[in-house]
């Protein structure tokens, strides 16, 4: 089998706060294989935004890496310098963001930001990288790409703007596609057509994407391969099909049981009781026991390890049957 | 049957505006355009669609904090909008709001105590103690407890502070709740929390919501019925479980269609609407979903469908629908 694309051993990236240091990823490992579709799923305080920003090499103070490893094909990328990262950032591997407009400039056309990015990384000709820009534009799905590729961001919609962002990040033709909450500003017609394309894209280009979402549906539909954070740790592991039809974890199975479901009506929705634990005031043992239904004695007294099940790992102690109808 | 509580009539609000921030050029944009429906007592109506939809600027214009174009709202046989002054203000604690932003709702130099106690010193209810009386059992009735009365909104969770948001919206015995996303800021593990509590509290006081959101999931959980928006009008209205079991309006169908369901079974056939929500500064000729809609016809591109009330509580506005015969299929576009 070849190696992974990405490994993540150990990792744990640290906050200064004004309440002291916190870590908002705690020990995290995981890989993802070349042209694999991997989702991160959690919910707010799970660290999945900022193990996406870490891969990419993007924290900056108050924050830093701890301790831990990150392998891009084979290279270590912990302790790099900026400008190594930076060269790596585009060429091997692209982020885009939940909020599109943050990241386009403003004052300058759509077309000219790409044709930007073309020029710095592949050293094209001023017309090269223009064309190179309106290729993309035509490749992610906009309408008549020679002429939008002249506007400006703000006279598009959100979802051009998501169609814009992911023609700039995929423009050096980039291993990896790191993608945060891509689609969560979007209206639900418009993300259909976003994750459409991303999922074309994919098999296209033969891309790795990581997929970070906070909406289990999203990544039901996309994802080869689903990770589930939770409180800075990952709980579960799962291929994708097998998280949804049996989850390990009594929070994957809690999340899952708290969307209303779209055929069957139920009166009351068995919602998971409590709030995520802050990360300076973490339980000693396992930190969803205290909002978990089969909480026994030994999870207050060790956090447990995330363990092989046949191929999945879970951070449970307990062999649960979650089975859902 | 009985009586509406809110009867809304050919409802309408133009807003005008300039086209970009600099031109001078102006437009109207037609956020509600014509909007008609009522909510009986003790119900839960769902109103949903995208943005721009007009849904929020519909429950802006119940709560009196936008003037209509034109249209009519009776609030409990009341004329609402022929009210001012005195009349208007007694009349507001009748209807109240919960926010999709719990804190940007709250003020966070107060005290949940003030922060919930606030409509009753207003409208001048009862003495201090019985307003003290009244708040903890508010504060206690949305899950929270009498430890709690001194804090400010920054020491809550995002879940905690959207309960206190609904005590405060229930501090005066409201008839009419409109939670406006009231959700849609939370995670889905607090969501279901928060969800359950709306749904035991109109259970226990007889509250009637107007339930405006965009998540689909959420609103035919709650909702008795539900309204569909686009691009200003109401393009069907339904029980809630015919309408998700039978959508009859392409848009309602491809809405349905696009939602990515949390479930291992196997990738379902979508239909993809193709291109964006036009803009309501133009909205299109004849049916405004037509430039979206893979079943289009001529006349849906020449002639503005009208509702058609189907009977069984179903009305749409759809030129492919028709009384007695199987609804179109988007999925059978060609």
């Amino acid at each position: 089998m070849s190696p992974p694309l990405l490994e993540v051993r150990d990792l744990t990236v640290r906050f200064r706060t004004e309440l002291g240091e916190m870590a908002a990823i705690d020990g995290l490992s995981f890989e993802a294989a070349r042209g694999e579709f991997l989702g991160i799923v959690g919910e707010s305080g799970s660290g999945k935004s900022v193990t996406a920003r870490a891969v990419m090499g993007l924290i900056q103070p108050p924050g830093r890496i701890s301790s831990g490893s990150i392998r891009f094909a084979g290279e270590e990328l912990v302790g790099r310098p900026d400008a190594e990262l930076e060269r790596l950032r585009g060429k091997r591997m692209a982020m885009i963001f939940q909020e599109p407009m943050t990241s386009l400039n403003p004052v300058f056309p759509v077309g000219e930001q790409i044709a930007e990015a073309a020029r710095r990384h592949d050293r094209l000709s001023r017309r090269a990288g223009w064309d190179r820009a309106v290729e993309m534009l035509a490749k992610v799905g906009i309408p008549g790409a020679a002429e939008r590729a002249t506007a400006y961001p703000h006279q598009l919609s959100g979802g051009m703007r998501q169609r814009v962002m992911i023609a700039m990040a995929l423009v050096c033709s980039p291993q990896m596609l790191i993608a945060d909450e891509p689609t969560t500003a979007l209206d639900v017609t418009i993300q259909a057509q976003i994750l459409d394309l991303l999922r074309q894209l994919r098999s296209e280009l033969g891309l790795t994407v990581l997929l970070i979402t906070h909406d289990l549906g999203v990544v039901a539909e996309q994802a080869d391969r689903v990770i589930v954070m939770y409180a800075g740790r990952v709980v579960e592991e799962s291929p994708t099909a097998s998280l949804f039809a049996r989850p390990l974890h009594p929070y994957t199975g809690g999340l899952l049981d708290s969307i209303p479901d779209l055929e069957h009506t139920v009166e009351e929705l068995p919602a998971i009781e409590g709030v995520v634990p802050s990360p300076f005031a973490l339980p000693p043992g396992c930190r969803f026991a205290p909002r978990c239904r089969f909480v026994e004695g030994p999870c207050n007294a060790s956090e447990p390890p995330l363990r092989p099940v046949g191929g999945r790992r879970t951070a449970c102690r307990l062999d649960l049957d979650l089975t859902r109808s | 049957m009985t009586a509406p509580l809110l009867d809304i009539v050919d409802l309408k609000k133009h807003f005008l505006v300039r086209r970009s921030a600099f031109g001078a050029q102006r437009g109207w944009v037609r956020a509600v355009d014509g909007v008609t429906f009522q909510v009986r007592p003790g119900e839960t109506l769902g109103l949903v669609g995208e943005s721009g939809c007009g849904k929020s600027t519909v429950a802006r214009i119940i709560l009196r904090l936008i003037e209509p174009t034109s249209g009519a709202i009776r609030f409990d046989g009341e004329d609402l909008l022929a009210l001012e002054g005195e009349a208007l203000r007694r009349r507001r604690a009748d209807v109240q709001l919960i926010f999709q932003d719990p804190y940007g709702s709250l003020d966070p130099r107060q005290t949940v105590e003030q922060i919930v106690g606030e409509p009753l010193v207003i409208h001048g209810v009862g003495g201090r103690a019985e307003r003290r009386d009244r708040v903890l059992a508010l504060i206690e009735r949305v899950g929270l407890s009498a430890e709690h009365l001194r804090r400010h909104p920054h020491e809550f969770s995002g879940g905690q502070r959207q309960r206190i948001g609904i005590a405060r919206a229930l501090a005066l015995n409201p008839k009419l709740v409109v939670c406006d996303e009231a959700v849609s800021a939370l995670d889905v593990s607090i969501q279901a929390q928060v969800v359950n509590l709306l749904k035991r509290l109109q259970r226990d006081v007889g509250l009637t919501y107007l339930f405006v959101a965009h998540d689909l999931a959420v609103v035919r959980h709650i909702s008795n019925r539900v309204a569909v928006m686009y691009l200003g009008r109401i393009v069907e209205l339904a029980p809630t479980a015919e309408l998700f079991a039978r959508p009859h309006h392409p848009y309602t169908q491809a809405l349905l269609s696009a939602i990515p369901r949390p479930k291992a079974e196997v990738r379902r056939s979508r239909v993809l609407l193709s291109g964006d929500v036009p803009s309501p500064m133009a909205p299109p000729s004849g049916c405004r979903f037509h430039t979206r809609c893979p079943l289009a016809v001529d006349r849906c591109r020449i002639e503005d469908p009208p509702t058609q009330d189907l009977g069984e509580g179903r009305s749409v506005a759809c030129h492919l629908v028709r009384p007695g015969e199987a609804p179109p299929d988007i999925r059978r576009a060609p």
